[in-house]
């Protein structure tokens, strides 16, 4: 059932190029900026420098975003199983945020955001390790790359 | 604005002032960014009598218009001063995640003048800009003083900071950033240490307008064919210290303060030793497709601790070969330790090298030094590493660099370096167009203002001769050019340079970013500005011909055996024509109709 971005943790070298890439899809009337801070994609360093990770979108089976929004504006595509924040219902209360427990929801002024996994995600382009790759969703992968997002917070 | 952030920070020390000042375009178009920007900025506004260490010496950090666009290896920033090391302006520079959130904070630079009365650091977040108090702070290791500071901060701010080895004045004193990353060289630690400044602290939310996205996707297409390619694959694997193997098979690895071009244990100390013994995982810059840093550990079994980045090539040679050490475990300790203290590695290496050979000729005794030290004793190294960073005994006297200390004891010929700055890790006899390179770069001995491994060694774009004078003069005066337009965009020169098509390719990553058609011979052509500039600074700090120089070993000693065998430098003979080529007098200063030819005049 549907796409998403997957993330192998031992491939990733810390680059941030994925930030990059995905911040310039999101800039905004003609104007084209790289600007890591908006980005659907964040990349931590756990304390020791042994684990680089890339947080994005699990697009969750039963999304606690979701049910956590008091506006219902987070919702998941029951077609594509892609999980999306309607912008114009968002009133910026980071309770999805919050209730995100892999660290996937950010907040980018007062609009929260996260990855809606594009038609050619620029992030999976510019990643030149493959630590980044678009795939179907499957139960045990979503699991694994959780406990990963768990174990290093973002 | 395209590339650009549009804003200068200006913050002088000695009054706490701090002011935000537009950038101005025109100069922007003319000097770039980086060490062409910066340098631009000393030679109007520099007192050039100033003393390097005192309040009228100015402190440049500064990112370029490519930084954090897209175009390949665009994670770098780099520190302009007037070096207390060489006396010239210097430019050192840097990658990791530093120059990313100084970048988004919305500057492309930050101007430090004057002295703070007491330690400080800078604050930065966007809009919001502060000089905090950091007695806090002083006296505290480069690792401490980062943790400390996100503690008392922000836990995603970026940190570049002094050790003790700034903040004791020691002219080859790092500015670190991000624990690890270091900008290096010619004692830009100590001109932060000499204004009471103890760390600038970053972060931004900012973006990077650029003109046309489309052709910045490029990059990752290009890293990925550099990758594939034989050296590419090698660097990604190896990191550089693949270098070791490279400089070991062409004889020309410096070794024993330059008396040698191979190092025996060589094997001891390369990339592939590094992944059996050392290597965590290997890591890149923010931005940079390749992944040549190396995150290590000294492993349970090593009679010496620590975990930190490194060594990097330059290293393998400074505190490697060229002190005969082959020993992994304690370089990386040696290595560790420089970035702790925030030293520079490379200098440490030669400094300790010529403390080598004065011990070796009788110029310093156990009752100077305070214990032997012969070749290879890495123990007594360490100690004196640890002892210059803190200014203890002999350690007090090895702070002042190798030059100092040959001039000291009465054996100028003994240090290996130029304008009073230690070699980078090839040796010219092998490669005499490095040589020149050395002789005339702007802060001496130096391997980041051009390098010639790739046409001379490699053989591209065209083989020729390393040994051979013929063609050095024109080889090296490109080299120069291209990086220095390269340095002043804000990228790190590392992919560019091995590229063949690497000025063609920045050329169409500059106009993309800024939104112009320059071709490649106009970078070019704005590299020799920048080249050009650096040289006027350095002639209104009493820099001439008779600096550039090189020390007796590399142009009458003859090459040891291997490759190159009995070869020198032929330096007077590549010095004249590379003047004559640039269209300098015989004195080395840019005549008249070469500064109007690049709008210098």
């Amino acid at each position: 059932m549907g796409l998403r971005i997957s993330f192998n943790e031992e491939l990733c070298t810390n680059c941030h190029l994925c930030s990059m890439f995905c911040s310039l899809t999101f800039t905004r009337n003609g104007i084209f900026e790289f600007r890591p801070s908006i980005a659907r994609v964040r990349v931590v360093e756990n304390e020791d420098e042994t684990k680089y990770v890339a947080h994005v979108c699990l697009q969750c089976e039963t999304p606690a975003c979701a049910e956590a929004c008091p506006e219902e504006a987070v919702s998941k595509d029951p077609e594509t199983g892609i999980v999306t924040i309607n912008e114009d219902e968002c009133i910026g209360c980071g309770m999805c945020v919050d209730a995100c427990e892999f660290g996937c929801v950010f907040l980018v002024g007062d609009k929260a955001v996260k990855c809606e996994v594009c038609d050619d995600p620029l992030c999976v382009r510019a990643c030149a390790v493959k630590a980044l790759e678009l795939c179907e969703w499957d139960e045990e992968s979503v699991l694994e790359q959780g406990d990963l997002y768990r174990e290093v917070g973002l | 604005m395209n590339g650009w952030m549009g804003t200068i920070l200006r913050v002088d020390l000695t009054s706490g002032g701090i002011v935000k000042e537009p950038l101005d375009v025109e100069m922007a178009a003319a000097y770039v960014g980086g060490r062409g920007l910066a340098s631009r900025i000393l030679y109007d506004e520099l007192n050039m009598g100033c003393d390097p260490l005192g309040p009228e010496n100015m402190l440049i950090f500064i990112t370029g218009p490519l930084t954090i666009t897209g175009a390949l290896s665009s994670g770098r920033y780099m520190v302009v001063t007037k070096s207390p090391l060489t006396g010239t302006v210097c430019t050192s520079n840097s990658g990791g995640y530093f120059p990313e959130a100084f970048k988004t904070a919305g500057y492309d630079a930050i101007v430090f003048t004057g002295r703070a009365e007491r330690p400080v650091y800078l604050l930065v977040q966007d809009d919001h800009v502060e000089l905090r108090d950091a007695s806090g702070l002083w006296g505290r290791d480069v690792p401490a003083t980062c943790e400390k500071v996100r503690r008392e901060t922000h836990r995603g701010v970026r940190v570049a900071c002094i050790g003790p080895a700034g903040e004791n004045l020691v002219r080859y004193a790092a500015v670190m950033n991000d624990v690890n990353r270091a900008a290096a060289r010619s004692g830009v630690g100590a001109v932060m240490g000499s204004k009471n400044l103890k760390a600038v602290v970053v972060r931004g939310t900012k973006g990077v307008r650029v003109a046309d996205p489309e052709s910045l996707l490029k990059s990752t297409i290009i890293a990925d064919h550099i990758k594939k390619a034989d050296l590419g694959i090698a660097f990604g694997e190896f990191g550089t210290p693949l270098f070791v193997d490279v400089m070991n098979a062409n004889n020309i690895m410096p070794t024993q303060n330059f008396r040698l071009g191979f190092f025996e244990e060589g094997d001891e100390i390369n990339g592939a030793e590094i992944i059996d013994r050392t290597l965590v995982r290997s890591k890149a810059c923010y931005g940079c497709a390749l992944n040549c840093g190396r995150n290590t550990r000294l492993p349970e079994d090593s009679k010496y601790k620590g975990r930190g980045d490194g060594p990097e090539y330059e290293t393998c040679f400074s505190l490697g070969s060229n002190i005969c050490v082959g020993d992994l475990d304690a370089l990386t300790r040696m290595n560790y330790l420089c970035n702790e203290m925030g030293l520079d590695t490379m200098d440490a290496g030669t400094t300790l090298g010529t403390v080598m050979e004065l011990f070796e000729m009788g110029r310093l005794t156990e009752k100077e030094i305070g214990f032997p030290l012969n070749w290879g004793d890495a123990d007594n190294s360490l100690k004196l590493l640890s002892m210059i960073a803190r200014l203890e005994g002999f350690g007090r006297e090895a702070a002042m660099g190798g030059k100092f200390l040959a001039d000291a004891y009465d054996a100028p010929d003994v240090f290996m370096g130029s304008k009073g700055q230690g070699f980078a890790g090839y040796h010219p006899r092998g490669m005499v167009g490095q040589g020149l390179l050395y002789a005339t770069s702007p802060e001496g001995g130096n391997h980041t203002t051009g390098n010639t491994i790739q046409p001379e060694i490699n053989g591209i774009p065209e083989p020729m001769d390393p040994l051979s004078s013929e063609g050095k003069a024109e080889m090296v005066i490109s080299r120069q050019d291209e990086t220095a337009f390269i340095d002043s965009c804000g990228v790190c020169v590392f992919p560019y340079m091995l590229m063949e098509q690497g000025t063609e390719i920045i050329a169409e990553f500059y106009s993309a970013v800024v939104g112009v058609t320059h071709t490649e011979d106009e970078v070019r052509k704005i590299g020799e500005r920048i080249f050009n500039l650096e040289r006027l600074v350095n002639h209104r700090l009493g820099f001439t011909r008779k600096d550039d120089t090189l020390p007796k070993r590399l142009t009458q000693e003859p090459h040891s055996e291997g490759i190159g065998e009995g070869n020198t430098v032929p330096l007077e003979e590549m010095l004249e024509k590379y003047y004559m080529l640039r269209g300098w007098d015989r004195e080395g200063v840019p005549a008249e109709e070469k500064l109007k030819e690049l709008g210098l005049l």
